[in-house]
């Protein structure tokens, strides 16, 4: 059922009921008038009312307005990632959808369930490349999943949770790449990239990214020591510098293996060899590097 | 139709495109910092041994002069940015710069870089007795008159020393020091 007109809707609640039917009958018309009245409160309150009776508790029709009136509620909730109204929201649909056994009215709450799904989707997006807040955001994109597999219970994310987790990995990566004293960047960027490579193994731009990021921190360590650093620290610095140049190695060298002439590869593993003080082998990347841009 | 908003549709197509724009948008690569790591820890190294030295009372006054012989703009910057902001006690310290040794220059730390290395023996005798410390970069040069060359070990940069070589040049240094390198004699 396409629903259309509520007002259809609450004629077959009122005809549905029994008992006390004419008095439930009224409430529910004041939910259609508080709505119809933008007033969402008076809406809420009514149509809680209707839940103090004893029949209300197993009827399909109450329970998909009580999530209406709730996702109506939740309106105000669009940019928070927490929203009791919400949450509510899609309790009543999937109660609604348990005491269904009308197939139009289990569509129209798996329409309500679509629409809270949306939000937590542009919740996502917002949390992620405005607020840069990557936690948040892959709390709204699981959110997202786990909605929308309740109505699609054979949703494969595969390449969307890669698609996903390479725009975080990119995001912190170039953040981190263009101010390394941010480090918490870097730390979201290995987890999101991680997760890319779990999941797809020859991903090359998440090899890279990996690669840039544990080369750069390898770097920020140097870079920031100062220049009376004493002898035994400056050996220390050395220790977690090279561990970090080498967990960069085989990501770049993943990628360079994927992509023989990927210039940007080749150009970083020069540079990482370098940085471990290998000149013989960045000798022999940057002659590579320099048949890759005469294109040989 | 107070349902009608229950109309919008969000399909996993519609999802997939939108990541797609936004990997264009941010860009999918990072970038590695074009920074030489090993300039500065050379650096590093070299105001270090201006406190494990005592230099002749000749050379206690007028400037600090760190003399690099050979090409290697990075360090010789890492050196200049670290004379903007250092001394050797009162001494104000000077970087000097040059393809070859010829003798005019009186430097407290001589540092002869792998291009250069040939000109070891040369810049050794011109600088014998005069209080420099001798430092180089090639295999065996701690045994062929620097008093300091540096080494890689385990992708770390690490010196060997010869005491013989510093006292020869006229420096005094403590045991400490020695502990702190690859003593070759």
């Amino acid at each position: 059922m396409k629903i259309k007109n509520i007002t259809y809707l609450f004629l077959l609640l009122g005809v549905m009921l029994s008992g006390n039917a004419f008095a439930q009958y009224e409430k529910m018309i004041r939910v259609q008038e508080c709505l119809k009245a933008k007033d969402i409160k008076g809406a809420k309150q009514a149509v809680d009312s209707v839940f103090l009776s004893k029949e209300a508790q197993t009827d399909a029709q109450a329970w998909y307005f009580r999530s209406f009136v709730y996702y109506e509620l939740a309106k105000k909730d669009r940019a928070t990632l927490i929203s009791p109204a919400r949450d509510s929201s899609v309790a009543y649909a999937l109660k609604s959808i348990k005491l269904a056994t009308d197939a139009e009215l289990k569509q129209s709450c798996n329409e309500i369930i679509k629409r809270h799904a949306t939000t937590y989707l542009n919740l996502r997006k917002i949390l992620l490349q405005d607020s840069l807040k990557y936690e948040r955001s892959y709390t709204a994109y699981s959110n997202y999943k786990k909605l929308n597999s309740m109505i699609d219970p054979n949703a494969d994310y595969k390449a969307f949770d890669i698609e996903y987790f390479s725009a975080a990995g990119s995001i912190f990566t170039e953040l981190f790449s263009n101010d390394n004293s941010k480090t918490e960047y870097g730390e979201v960027g290995k987890v999101a990239l991680m997760k890319v490579l779990d999941l797809d193994p020859k991903n090359v731009s998440a090899s890279f990214n990996l690669g840039v990021i544990y080369y750069n921190q390898g770097v920020n360590l140097i870079n920031s020591m100062d220049i009376d650093t004493p002898l035994d620290k400056l050996e220390s610095i050395q220790d977690n510098s090279v561990k970090l140049f080498k967990q960069s190695l085989p990501f770049m060298t993943k990628v360079y293996e994927l992509d023989p002439k990927n210039v940007k590869a080749l150009e970083s593993l020069s540079r990482i060899y370098y940085a471990l003080n290998d000149t013989e082998k960045a000798n022999e990347f940057v002659a590579k590097l320099e048949q890759a841009k005469q294109g040989k | 139709m107070i349902c009608g908003v229950l109309s919008a549709k969000i399909t996993l197509y519609n999802f997939g495109k939108y990541l797609i724009i936004l990997l264009l948008l941010t860009g999918s690569f990072g970038f590695v910092q074009n920074i030489d790591t090993n300039a500065k820890i050379k650096a590093v190294f070299l105001y270090n041994f201006t406190r494990y030295f005592e230099w002749p009372e000749s050379k206690k006054s007028g400037n600090f002069i760190i003399h690099v012989v050979g090409k290697n703009e990075a360090l010789v910057k890492e050196l200049n940015k670290m004379s903007e902001t250092k001394t050797v006690g009162n001494q104000k310290l000077e970087i000097i710069n040059t393809p070859t040794y010829d003798g005019k220059s009186k430097p407290h730390m001589m540092f002869i870089l792998p291009d250069a290395a040939k000109l070891l023996a040369d810049v050794t005798a011109k600088l014998k007795g005069k209080g420099a410390l001798i430092i180089a970069e090639k295999d065996g040069a701690a045994k062929t008159g620097a008093a300091i060359n540096f080494v890689v070990i385990e992708n770390k940069q690490k010196f060997e020393y010869s005491k013989t070589s510093a006292v020869k040049a006229g420096l005094k240094t403590s045991e400490d020091f020695k502990a702190l390198a690859i003593a070759v004699d």
